[in-house]
């Protein structure tokens, strides 16, 4: 394996590609009972409405059938995946994000049997009609308590105000009828695309000797033979850099009202590099702390004057074709509230800000070594920044290298932004308590 | 891992764990005492304040500030009961010197911060600062009022607050709407008095220098001065009450389950061991019988788990369904307990629930926060066990004690927040 040595860090990483195309990074980890290995596919809910090369037939990815595969995959031939596990002392689980499906298990022992397990599990879908529509009632309630989430519907409010086709709108998970309308060729023809090696990495952190587990993945992955990838096309649409909707509200069953704000950007220039695009990530982040975190003047003034009730959450997204800003409160003052979240963000001025903006590049660099820390927080940073050709060992260096010009680029960004509001409103309900 | 403990004083007692897994130290500070219910609220808003101004830092923006300026340190006070004993804790985790290319002052800068947050509050003639109090005190109020967004929590508390007895399990660690509104500046100051001379533990877990680290506590919180208390322990059951069903609607889209069972085992018990893999094996994991039987087999639902709760000897099972199959559900839930009472489960399912819980056990050691917790939680209770006897008890528990512990199960009480319009 190739070996690379981050001194700074006292870390090093294993890497090697294998002949079918998997990725493979070993983190040695001296010290640690655990042994994280997470293996991911780059394919999550923006891959929904692609269209996919099957037999020359075109068969749409229906939303949800990513995180649809995810459960499915936990029911194999072997058995239940989370008993196998057990069985040689591990815990196992997953999760679907907007770019990506990731399966790990943590063990203490027994290494070379979990990471035969897990490939093998990802690798080989076993499914009957009957286990897929099994599957489809337990989805529904997963989606219906996310439903019940004022959070989650916060931020899929918005995400409907501000884009009309990019599948960022779409429920990770998809809808109810979504679900129901999934069928076995549907999640076989996806496995077959998605989960080819060359479509996945594979990351083991711990307390390993890099090469006996690469011996063990070579082992496995020979065994093994793959039909050619089905040819995958992304979802062909035209988005416009304007917001869908400027305002929309509903009701739920909350006390105070909860105010989302959503600020829609054009896509970053293709000809930018991987790392002037992170940096530039990292640059909204480091703005959008810099002007609505608690540190910042605009909280206090929000606290004092009882506009809001909490902190305001903040979160910037840049993936495929989307580039976003959302801001979620809990809000007293309504017309205060959107007054002076506009004064703050067209009164920015980067060069005023300046030991503001170095005070939080201290915070962004705790923050990335803490993800250093537990195996498994390592294995899944370590693939976040893989799907975004990030190196999360480069992500210091990439925080310090931010200048004053970064952050006014963001601050214009965000003056010329397309916003959109999505308001939650208590729904009046009988007294029952 | 090494673990040094050292009693500095009666009422201070140090303990350090070596190990050079992490990259940053992690420092938890335990007041501990009994857990009264009407002073949780102003205990509350005691924590709040704490975590919102100091002396030299009399604002959040301040506090903030210097929290960024040291490297994302993270440090705040927190209230949690467990059983009898209510916890005022301080937290903080800050990046080691090495990697950030500080030198030791910088632990300095850090022990002061954290001192500065405990004991310097932005007092002024034995009061809080009365914005501050006012504007922590609306918010806290509007927090609490918020509680009811969260489905399984608002159902939880409703569901206990049914128990016609009065138990520590009922106290809510965030306080009540019905004392914020007249609670009063000098009510948190005095609380603030109580908890300073409450007795101490003090945790630290990363990559240090002992005696440098001692000194730096001594030089913090070494001088403050302690009330002598009594020692007290967190076990307390819940007694056995008559069955009760209660349904309750509000316009949810699904509608939330809370079964509470009455499980006279309590963590200074002998079955305790048992009791923790008869949970497993019940609801507490993914292997369970209600995940298997309730989820994966009759996919009734998304989410389903048993929680034990040791220090009050009952179990807590939560599940989000469709309100058409509630009475289905119900009785599936009590047909697996009743199926673990007559000892239909097999010998493989308590050596995967077994092997699953250990695996968890030893692998809360590499988060500095779930050592800290595993080692501080020991001091709640009579008993303690080392991590060695810990998985020496567990590796002993077999399908009769299982069985045993099983039978003394009782459901005594169902919460249904039945889903639906209501204003229908």
């Amino acid at each position: 394996m190739l070996k690379k040595s981050y001194e700074k860090l006292n870390e090093k990483v294993y890497t090697t590609d294998l002949e079918n195309g998997l990725k493979v990074i070993v983190i040695p980890k001296k010290g640690y009972t655990k042994c994280a290995g997470i293996i991911a596919t780059k394919f999550g809910s923006l891959y929904s409405n692609g269209i996919i090369n099957y037999h020359n037939k075109k068969i749409v990815v229906k939303p949800g059938i990513a995180h649809f595969l995810e459960h499915r995959l936990f029911d194999n031939k072997k058995g239940q995946v989370f008993d196998l596990f057990s069985e040689i002392g591990a815990i196992s689980n997953a999760f679907t994000t907007y770019d990506k499906t990731a399966y790990y298990f943590l063990t203490s022992d027994k290494i070379e049997e979990n990471v035969n397990l897990l490939l093998d599990f990802v690798q080989e879908l076993n499914i009957t009609p009957q286990s897929v529509e099994k599957e489809k009632n337990i989805i529904v309630e997963e989606l219906n308590m996310y439903e019940d989430n004022p959070e989650s519907r916060a931020i899929k409010g918005i995400l409907n105000c501000l884009y009309e086709y990019n599948p960022i709108r779409l429920d990770i998970g998809g809808s109810p009828s979504d679900v129901k309308c999934t069928s076995l060729l549907d999640l076989e023809v996806c496995h077959k695309t998605f989960y080819h090696p060359s479509n996945m990495i594979l990351v083991i952190v711990g307390n390993v000797d890099p090469d006996s587990i690469e011996d063990t993945i070579k082992n496995n992955q020979n065994k093994k033979n793959f039909e050619k990838r089905f040819l995958y096309k992304d979802y062909d649409y035209y988005e416009s850099n304007k917001v869908l909707e400027n305002y929309k509200e509903i009701e739920m069953p909350i006390s105070t009202m909860i105010v989302s704000l959503g600020y829609k950007f054009p896509e970053f220039d293709k000809s930018l590099g991987a790392v002037t695009k992170n940096k530039l990530i990292i640059a909204f982040s480091i703005y959008m702390n810099c002007i609505f975190s608690e540190s910042s003047a605009l909280n206090e003034k929000l606290y004092s004057k009882n506009v809001i009730t909490s902190p305001i959450q903040f979160m910037h997204e840049n993936k495929k074709k989307c580039n976003f800003s959302i801001l979620l409160s809990e809000v007293l003052d309504y017309d205060k509230y959107q007054k002076e979240i506009e004064e703050a963000i067209s009164s920015f001025d980067a060069q005023s800000n300046i030991l503001a903006i170095e005070r939080i590049k201290n915070l962004y660099v705790g923050i990335s070594l803490k993800k250093l820390e537990s195996p498994l927080d390592y294995a899944i940073s370590y693939v976040d920044g893989y799907i975004n050709n990030l190196d999360l060992m480069e992500e210091i260096s990439l925080i310090k290298s931010i200048s004053v010009e970064d952050i006014d680029y963001v601050g214009k960004q965000f003056k010329k932004a397309s916003k959109a509001t999505f308001v939650i409103k208590p729904q009046k309900e009988k007294k029952n308590d | 891992m090494k673990i040094d403990k050292i009693q500095i004083n009666k009422n201070l007692i140090l303990n350090l764990v070596h190990t050079q897994k992490f990259k940053t130290i992690t420092l938890k500070i335990l007041f501990k005492d009994k857990a009264i219910k009407k002073e949780s609220t102003a205990l509350s808003v005691l924590s709040s304040i704490l975590n919102e101004s100091s002396k030299k830092y009399p604002s959040v923006k301040r506090l903030s500030e210097k929290k960024e300026e040291l490297y994302g340190t993270d440090v705040d006070t927190y209230v949690s009961n467990v059983g009898r004993i209510n916890i005022f804790g301080i937290r903080a985790n800050f990046v080691n010197t090495q990697y950030v290319q500080e030198d030791d002052s910088f632990f300095n800068k850090v022990f002061d911060f954290i001192h500065e947050i405990i004991y310097n509050p932005l007092v002024e003639n034995n009061l809080f600062d009365e914005d501050t109090f006012l504007n922590v005190k609306n918010r806290k109020y509007y927090s609490l009022l918020s509680r009811k967004n969260d489905k399984e929590a608002y159902s939880l508390e409703r569901a206990l607050s049914y128990l016609k007895v009065s138990h520590p399990i009922k106290i809510s660690v965030f306080g009540s709407l019905k004392d914020i509104k007249k609670l009063k500046n000098e009510d948190v100051y005095a609380q603030y008095k109580k908890v300073t001379s409450r007795p101490i533990e003090i945790y630290i877990v990363g990559d240090f220098n002992s005696k440098k680290i001692e000194n730096l506590i001594k030089e913090h919180f070494y001088k403050e001065n302690f009330k002598n208390s009594k020692k007290i322990f967190s076990d307390y059951q819940i007694p056995r009450l008559d069955y009760q069903e209660i349904q309750e609607k509000r316009a949810f889209n699904q509608t939330q389950l809370i079964q509470i069972i009455h499980f006279p085992i309590t963590r200074d018990s002998n079955d305790f061991f048992a009791g923790i893999l008869f949970n497993a094996i019940f609801g507490g994991t993914p292997l369970s019988k209600l995940f298997k039987n309730i989820r994966e087999e009759n996919s009734l639902c998304y989410s389903i788990s048993s929680n034990y709760v040791a220090s009050s000897g009952c179990i807590i099972v939560s599940s989000g369904i469709d309100y058409s199959n509630y009475e289905k559900t119900k009785e599936l839930i009590k047909k697996q307990l009743n199926d673990i009472q007559e000892g239909k489960f097999t010998k493989e399912d308590l050596e995967l629930n077994r092997k699953l819980y250990l695996s968890t056990i030893k692998g809360s050691f590499d988060s500095a926060s779930n050592t800290i917790d595993f080692l501080s939680s020991n001091q709640n209770y009579k008993k303690t066990y080392s991590l060695e006897e810990y998985y020496e008890n567990i590796s002993k528990v077999n399908l009769e004690d299982v069985i045993r512990v099983a039978k003394k199960a009782y459901f005594m009480l169902e919460y249904c927040l039945k889903q639906g319009k209501v204003r229908d």
